[in-house]
């Protein structure tokens, strides 16, 4: 007994050495070197902003303290950077993909561009979820949703076009869930669509809730129905998925909203060393309860909440676990944005 | 207001803002010199310096930056014949011939002075408009947007050539520049247009690499094949004298200069109407002020008029953009959308509070544009006979150098191989136009505007059907269209009559 005690505890010192030289490799790996953040979109909102400031804060965590760069590489919806991270990118640990979740469903509507796998990606995990929210404008007297399945006459939507939250969720509502709506889509971005909103050139806008929020702070629209996910101050508004009349719709509107529940997920190509890749995690969880980078969360206006790698991975594959029938009729509906 | 202008004065005086403000000015006078890494490109590098800045240090740093790009753009413009600034192309046109003649000086010194004198005017106009710049804004919807991009587009009859050859020709460049627009994910349905199969073309062709391309490479190929200076042979011209005399042109011109000020902050300051062709419908206009036929016939070789408006333009806009950027949230163009996302980091919440709560913020932001365009034209002048002198150097030892320029700018737009792909083949479609004497500027105009006229078009008539042609402002941009495509007829029918008279 003393002898087996004797020799593990031989054993476990003999590893002291292996293990420090562990830490030591990677605190010298990245030292001095530079790790990349690829975005795959440009300019101004709230994913780019958030990468910005998860890039502020994530090197102090990293070992060997990594400067941290965002690149942006814009195009196809977010396809091209993914494209690029999965395939073309060195798995060395110093390329990392802030991702947008909504290019799991180009692979799941078997998009040919697609030249990756979410399933295969390595997550890192995510900097929190995307509400999103159906707002109507404050001069008009539709209080609720109600109200709108009774209007008189069709409400103008206007929306950034198919595929993008600003479109999708209120087709869908339209398609299942009565909502009397005419859509006017092809507005440059949502900033146009809040433009066109207080010149009453339109009268409904969906988006993100952080940024409805920002509108109704300003007295322009008031909110009427939500996403799946609860963003802080929206917790009483009806979900979608439960306006559904039809179990179609409740699945077609669950599919649409998993993309937003895993929101702003971040990402390494497959084969990338498991070491390196622990470290990232951990650096990034240690990012995300650091209190100067929350306060800098809250200045901008956007909710961080830790979502672990496991729960992005489960949530992809579940996205992905979709039975033909689901997906012809998906496609009907769910297009992709440019 | 008077207390908020004078508050934004202060705000910039500060010494810390005022310091970044000069480090951003540095740096932005670096990447303005390199084609088409303009103010957007080195905006968004710059972004996350300012977590630990005030709103205003903030400001005075990225602005100080974007103004002093955009205009030092205007050197490589005038000395290379390549872009500086993406959306500033228009300098090209006559600002290199007359580099090409020996004037690179005078080019330079007017393009300089005229982009000051448009930053204070636009600066002036921006001051006054601020009470009424929220209706003014708000009367403008799809349909009138539509209208004014039709505006836009009109100018092709003056940037086209003479006669009924020159017209036909434009036109046809104009729609191809519409038809280069159509390319990428068609904004209502979503549906793919000439994609070719290629993701890069999803969101449609990059200006920037289309630009560079379509205007530097001529450049180049022409240097490399003369195998002289870019200025020739000819003796050096009194460099100090010509830069001296581009200061006075843009006051002997003033009136130009002043109107196409007016141009660049009425079109900045329209949401969704796109600075950039603020500087083509200048140049448009500036072409209009020739005085006979002969005149109309030296734009494009080389008439100092032809700077001087883009260039009051080109830093008037960048006020004007200012206003839905802050006041709406809708970025007027490339910069400003940078901009947009250093506000979201900043915590600052575009919307009507920023014309009056926020107003001094507001203001510090124009006197931002005001002072360091003031500064950086003082520190150019002193070195533009320098820069000038470029001009003389052999051309076998400038051309890699500006190859190299071309290919990085162009490859910054969005780091990737396919823009250096974008930017040859338009090199080569530039340099046929250029031997087979077909225009440029009307395809650059249609490619501009091509998205926002069926973005436009299509809004208005799901939106309101054909009721929209009634509105007021619509009616009276028809009215101005009109103008806008009879007036080079009715200018060449009176210069034809001066000139007999004259003869």
């Amino acid at each position: 007994m003393r002898r087996t005690l004797l020799a593990s505890l031989l054993i476990g010192f003999s590893m002291i050495p292996l293990m420090v030289s562990f830490a030591g490799a990677q605190t010298n790996f990245y030292e001095g070197k530079t790790v990349v953040l690829v975005i795959g979109a440009k300019g101004a909102g709230s994913l780019i902003a958030a990468t910005q400031i998860v890039s502020h804060h994530l090197g102090k965590y990293i070992p060997g303290k990594p400067a941290v760069i965002v690149q942006e590489m814009p195009g196809a919806a977010h396809m091209l950077a993914t494209n690029h991270v999965f395939n073309v990118a060195k798995p060395d640990g110093l390329t990392i993909l802030a991702a947008n979740p909504q290019v799991a469903v180009a692979q799941l509507a078997k998009v040919e561009q697609v030249r990756f796998d979410v399933r295969k990606f390595h997550w890192l995990g995510s900097s929190g979820p995307d509400g999103v929210a159906l707002s109507v404008r404050t001069d008009l007297p539709y209080k609720n949703f109600e109200d709108i399945r009774k209007a008189d006459h069709d409400l103008i939507v206007g929306t950034t076009g198919p595929g993008s939250n600003a479109h999708d969720f209120p087709l869908l509502l339209k398609e299942f869930a009565g909502a009397k709506f005419k859509l006017v889509s092809g507005y440059p971005s949502n900033g146009d669509v809040q433009l066109a909103l207080q010149r009453k050139e339109v009268d409904v806008w969906a988006a993100l809730a952080t940024t409805i929020k920002l509108a109704m702070d300003q007295g322009i629209v008031r909110a009427v129905v939500r996403g799946r996910v609860a963003t802080p101050g929206f917790e009483n508004l009806p979900v979608d998925e439960d306006l559904a009349t039809s179990p179609l719709g409740k699945s077609i509107m669950g599919i649409r909203g998993l993309p937003l529940a895993i929101g702003r997920a971040f990402a390494v190509p497959p084969a990338t060393p498991a070491d390196r890749l622990t470290l990232l995690r951990e650096a990034l969880a240690k990012v995300l309860k650091d209190p100067e980078f929350l306060a800098e969360g809250k200045k901008a206006k956007i909710d961080f909440q830790y979502i672990s790698a496991e729960q992005a991975l489960k949530d992809f594959t579940a996205l992905l676990n979709q039975t033909p029938e689901v997906l012809k009729e998906m496609g009907k509906y769910i297009k992709l944005e440019g | 207001m008077f207390d908020a202008l004078i508050d934004g004065l202060f705000l910039v005086l500060q010494w810390k803002a005022f310091s970044l403000m000069m480090v951003g000015m540095g740096l932005g006078f670096v990447v303005g010199l390199l084609p088409g890494i303009g103010g957007p490109a080195t905006l968004a590098l710059m972004l996350p310096f300012i977590f630990k800045m005030s709103p205003a240090e903030a400001f005075a740093f990225l602005l100080g930056m974007h103004s002093v790009a955009a205009t030092t753009g205007d050197i490589t413009s005038v000395l290379f014949g390549v872009p500086g600034e993406g959306l500033s192309a228009a300098t090209v046109l006559d600002g290199h011939p007359m580099a090409k003649k020996g004037e690179a000086g005078r080019a330079l010194g007017a393009a300089l002075m005229s982009s000051l004198v448009g930053a204070l005017i636009g600066a002036v106009f921006l001051a006054l408009a601020v009470p009424i710049v929220r209706p003014l804004v708000l009367s403008f919807g799809s349909p009138e947007l539509f209208m004014l991009s039709i505006v836009g587009i009109s100018c092709i009859t003056s940037l086209s050539g003479l006669g009924t050859q020159g017209q036909i020709r434009g036109f046809a460049m104009g729609l191809l520049g519409l038809l280069l627009a159509s390319i990428g994910q068609e904004r209502q349905s979503g549906s793919l247009r000439f994609d070719m199969g290629l993701m890069y073309l999803w969101d449609g062709l990059d200006l920037i690499p289309v630009l560079v391309g379509i205007f530097a490479i001529p450049e180049v190929v022409d240097l490399a094949v003369r195998g002289t200076a870019i200025a020739g042979d000819r003796p050096a011209e009194d460099l100090q004298k010509g830069v001296i005399e581009g200061i006075k042109d843009t006051f002997r011109h003033f009136w130009l200069v002043f109107r196409c000020s007016a141009i660049g902050v009425f079109v900045g300051i329209m949401p969704g109407a796109g600075g950039g062709v603020a500087q083509w419908m200048a140049y448009a206009h500036a072409v209009q002020s020739a005085k006979n036929s002969k005149e109309r016939e030296g734009f494009g070789k080389g008439d100092i008029r032809g700077v001087l408006g883009p260039g009051a333009a080109n830093n008037s806009k960048e006020g004007g953009e200012l206003i839905p950027t802050i006041a709406f949230g809708v970025p007027g163009g490339g910069a400003m959308a940078i901009l947009l996302g250093g506000f979201l980091i900043m915590g600052i919440v575009p919307g009507p509070d920023m014309l009056t709560k926020h107003l001094a913020i507001t203001f510090s932001m124009v006197w931002t544009l005001v002072i360091s365009n003031i500064i950086c034209v003082i520190l150019c002048l002193g070195i533009l006979n320098h820069l000038a002198k470029i001009t003389y150097v052999r051309g076998g030892l400038i051309v890699p150098f500006v190859l190299f320029l071309v290919f990085v700018g162009s490859y910054t737009a969005n780091n990737q191989i396919a823009d250096l792909i974008v930017t040859f083949i338009f090199g080569f479609l530039g340099y046929l136009m250029v031997l087979l004497g077909w225009p440029r500027p009307p395809l650059v105009l249609g490619f501009v505007l091509g998205k926002l006229i069926e973005t436009y078009l299509f809004i208005s008539m799901t939106r309101y059907g054909f009721s929209w042609l009634t509105h007021p402002i619509v009616m009276f941009l028809i009215l101005l269209v009109a103008l806008v495509i009879a007036y080079p007829y009715i200018q060449d029918r009176r210069l034809r009559s001066r000139d007999v008279a004259d003869a």
